[in-house]
């Protein structure tokens, strides 16, 4: 899966020119927390997040409210943007794990997804790395899931095309899978599993044939 | 991705029209062109807009883009897109985004695209000029773009001018133009009304393709119900500028709630549908001017159901339990299965003698081109031709009706344009109840002029604007002496009744007539020396569907109440079959089957009629059609190619043994199915015959 599978393709977008008040609208409304600047053929200029509408209490405090409304319509987005070269970017083709680390590692919230031109495509966010976590896992379908935990080193990770093949046998489907190492147990790893139309019954048979591995976790989920 | 992803993602609409009115200063006031319209398109979401003609469909897309004219405006309502609205912004930013956040398609692309530039340099500059690229990265993302919309050859028709490419090439650039600029939104206008059904059906495939790859939002307009059904998931019908119903695209098809809608689906001809088992349902009446809306429901004086309550009060845009939305008093009680016509005039068939009243053998019309060389000037090169007919041999028997059907540029019209003695005939012999009709008009006799009547596609351009309806009906009876002198006036008005048309239009000028009451002036005149044979050229393509049903029941009146007979031409494949006893089917000035009209539609077919067929677009949400795409445009009728001359495109030729080596370099037999049906393919019969229907309807 691909940054360019999962993100939002068209967000909205605003000119530099806007006026924060009219950006503030515009996020209330479309219920978003990240809005990029661009320019003409919407090249990248700079990103607005919920951040930028929190006020300083001790700022305000020196001020009346015809104070504030005057400040207020004074101010643009380009003023108090985040600016394009402090923004971390990804291209569309990035894969969708990459772009988790990049948030991750820096703390953020957003990615603007732009091509080569600096042309914004998309936008990719934390929620739409979560949802594609979750169609990954196959969430939507009903089925049996199962947590499987077998060796890790043992014949270079050998044991998932075990686990595999004997599915296969039985002529199953799978609707989402993830591995990931066994916490606090680096010498084992955990696959889940999620198999559609079975029973639980016939599913706990098939894995526990299989030597050296067993389950850890097993649930029907709709 | 999965329903549930989609589900969860949608929030927010790319456009929202909400309560939209759109009003035209004109002198004495202003008139409301469109009222409160509300919908929404979401990503990667096509709406379809249908309706009649001045339903205020194009006023919407253009009050998105405020493209209204200088005296139009915005009266109330919003219009919001991506959360901005549009319609307080300043001329600067709504430039900035047309040009990078909305583009549109409209139904010319000849006007869409400068005649005096290259291909290459129109598109190029969308990007040089507004994204500020390099000219050979333009070029570049040119290329890829015309790729993806399935151009044959796309570095080569960058350097082409407009009017070298066909005009299914065309819209393709300007659908690649518009998708240069990746926009949220695409307005598309009747985008492939002007097109061939076989081009259509390649626009609208390349349409729905484009829609999921792109998360682009579609607003498509369109009077063709068969077009929406294939392209959009959501269907807004508009009457009289206001929003009529708004479904998911199989509800409307299904079960149609507003009485308009369920009108405009019976006035269309299902594809396998013929005149003897069915009847078309016109809608009475016609739109109204937008300053003359009825009081109450603006549909009530069409509507079969009205009642009091629809006369006084004004129904209310509401949502059904089954997430339509409708406005009507009555939409739950309306059950369309219970519907029952109220006029059931139906004229019973003149018997008439099985005489063949026509004749064509191996007619042949080939127009000389003029080469631009010096040589060409001498004339010492030998003449090139462009071989419009060629070959064509059929009969028709009175009272029958032929259909003539075949893609734009297939010789349909040349060939009654031959007929007729429009166009000079080239070889072959043609008669015509026993009379030779080979010479040129000049040269006819006023029995045969008076016999052959035509009916033409245009209304609009067939009629001298300066007669009245009278003068112009009477001028064929004074001519041709029908009637004495001093009856004409009465004929007149006879013929004029027998077109459901009052006394009152006698003394009409031609700019009085709606679209549809031109063209039965059309064909009262043409029916004014009471010929034998009317040769009828595409005679309700310009029209509304309902006002070609009505057209299309009148012909057919015509034909049971006088017994005569017709040659009739249509680009649309359901209107053919519905009308016409028998069919011809022609491709590049060749015939390539012809026989009894339900024969056509099922095998055994040539296989382009099999193509033809599959690219009709099909309102029954059960059917299931076979999808044929032909590749590439008709070949030029100069050079046409050699064998069958449709082996360049067929899609069946595989079959032939040794990769079709006969269709090339062999002209194909014509061969006999029974029953009057011949097929001109080298194919044997076995094959043919084993063809699947194209259109199977699931129960």
């Amino acid at each position: 899966m691909l940054v360019r599978d999962c993100m939002t393709r068209h967000p909205v977008m605003v000119s530099p020119d806007t006026l924060i008040t009219e950006a503030r609208r515009v996020f209330v409304e479309n219920e978003i927390g990240h809005l990029p600047v661009v320019s003409d053929g919407k090249k990248l200029l700079g990103l607005i997040t919920h951040t930028h509408f929190s006020m300083n209490m001790d700022t305000l405090d020196s001020l009346d409210f015809w104070e504030i409304s005057r400040k207020m319509s004074d101010v643009k987005v380009k003023n108090v943007m985040i600016k394009a070269k402090k923004i971390i970017t990804v291209d569309p083709n990035t894969t969708v794990e990459f772009a988790a680390n990049l948030l991750s590692e820096h703390n953020i919230g957003c990615l603007p997804v732009v091509d080569e031109e600096n042309q914004v495509v998309g936008m990719i966010t934390t929620i739409d790395l979560l949802r594609s976590y979750q169609e990954m896992l196959g969430l939507p379908t009903p089925g049996i899931r199962v947590t499987v935990r077998m060796p890790a080193k043992k014949r270079g990770y050998s044991e998932f095309a075990k686990l595999i093949s004997s599915i296969a046998d039985q002529d199953w489907g799978v609707m989402g899978i993830g591995t990931f190492p066994t916490p606090n147990h680096p010498e084992n790893y955990d696959a889940v599993l999620k198999i559609p139309g079975v029973s639980m019954e016939s599913v706990r048979q098939v894995i526990e044939s299989i030597p050296d591995q067993h389950i850890v976790d097993i649930r029907e989920v709709g | 991705m999965t329903d549930f992803s989609t589900k969860t993602k949608e929030k927010m609409p790319v456009l929202k029209l909400d309560n939209l009115s759109v009003a035209y200063k004109v002198r004495g006031g202003e008139v409301e062109a469109v009222q409160d319209v509300s919908f929404e398109i979401h990503r990667g979401e096509a709406v379809g807009v249908v309706g009649e003609s001045g339903c205020g469909k194009s006023t919407v897309a253009w009050a998105v883009v405020n493209f209204l004219t200088s005296n139009g405006y915005v009266k109330r309502g919003s219009i919001t897109f991506q959360g901005q609205d549009l319609v307080n912004q300043s001329s600067e930013a709504l430039r900035r985004l047309r040009g990078d956040q909305i583009a549109m398609v409209y139904q010319d692309p000849m006007k869409a695209l400068n005649p005096s530039m290259r291909i290459g340099d129109q598109m190029k500059e969308v990007l040089t000029v507004h994204k500020g690229l390099k000219p050979a990265e333009a070029e570049e993302r040119c290329i890829e773009m015309l790729n993806r919309v399935y151009m044959p050859d796309p570095t080569d028709v960058l350097r082409r001018f407009p009017h070298q490419l066909s005009g299914g090439q065309q819209q393709r650039v300007v659908i690649a133009m518009s998708l240069l600029n990746n926009p949220a939104l695409l307005i598309m206008d009747e985008p492939t009304t002007a097109l061939d059904v076989t081009v259509e059906a390649a626009v609208l495939d390349l349409i729905s393709d484009l829609r999921k790859e792109f998360d682009t939002a579609i607003m498509y307009i369109s009077h063709n119900l068969g077009v929406i059904s294939r392209v959009c998931s959501k269907v807004a019908v508009m009457y009289a500028g206001k929003m009529a119903e708004f479904a998911e695209v199989e509800d409307i098809f299904r079960s149609p709630k507003h009485p308009y809608t369920q009108g405009l689906i019976r006035a269309i001809p299902k594809l396998g549908e013929d005149k003897l088992s069915s009847r078309l349902y016109p809608i009475q009446g016609r739109v109204p001017a937008p300053n003359r809306r009825p009081e109450g429901c603006v549909y009530h004086p069409r509507c079969d159901y009205a009642q009091s309550l629809c006369r006084n009060k004004k129904p209310e845009f509401r949502l059904l339990d089954n997430k339509t939305w409708v406005r009507c008093h009555f939409a739950e009680d309306i059950d369309p299965s219970e519907w029952e016509p109220d006029d059931t005039e139906i004229v019973e068939k003149t018997e008439v003698d099985d005489e063949t009243i026509l004749s064509v053998d191996n007619l042949k019309t080939y127009y000389e081109v003029q080469g631009s060389s010096l040589r060409d000037m001498l004339k010492l090169n030998p003449p090139k031709y462009v071989k419009a007919v060629e070959d064509a041999s059929f009969e028709v028997k009175r009272g029958r009706t032929l259909g003539v059907v075949g893609e734009s540029g297939c010789g349909k019209s040349t060939l009654i344009k031959t007929l007729i003695g429009l166009e000079k005939m080239t070889d072959g012999d043609a008669s015509f109840m026993g009379l030779e009709i080979t010479e040129p008009l000049s040269h006819r006799r006023g029995e045969v002029l008076k016999e052959l009547q035509m009916v033409f596609q245009n209304p609009d351009s067939t009629m001298n604007p300066s007669y009245t309806v009278g003068q112009q009906i009477a001028r064929p009876m004074r001519k041709f002496g029908v009637v004495p002198k001093g009856d004409v006036k009465k004929e007149v008005i006879k013929l004029l009744k027998s077109m459901r048309m009052g006394e009152n239009y006698y003394d009409r000028f031609p700019h009085q007539l709606s679209g549809g009451e031109k063209q039965r002036v059309g064909i009262a005149r043409a029916l004014a020396t009471y010929p034998d044979l009317l040769l009828c050229d595409e005679p309700v393509s310009a029209l509304d569907v309902s006002v070609q049903a009505a057209i299309l029941n009148l012909l057919l009146l015509i034909q049971n109440k006088y017994g005569t007979t017709m040659l009739f031409i249509a680009h649309d494949l359901s209107v053919v079959r519905y009308f016409s006893d028998e069919i011809m089917v022609m491709y590049l000035g060749q015939v390539m089957e012809k026989g009894p009209s339900e024969a056509i539609y099922s095998p055994p077919f040539h296989p382009y009629t099999e193509a033809l067929l599959s690219a009709v677009p099909v309102i029954d949400p059960n059917a299931q059609q076979k999808r044929i795409r032909l590749e590439g445009n008709v070949p030029s009728a100069i050079d046409p190619p050699t064998g069958c001359r449709f082996h360049t495109r067929c899609p069946r030729r595989k079959l032939m043994p040794d990769g079709g080596d006969a269709c090339v370099t062999q002209i194909p037999p014509w061969q006999d199915m029974g029953n009057g049906h011949h097929i001109f393919c080298h194919l044997p019969e076995e094959t043919l015959r084993s063809f699947e229907p194209v259109i199977t309807i699931k129960e």
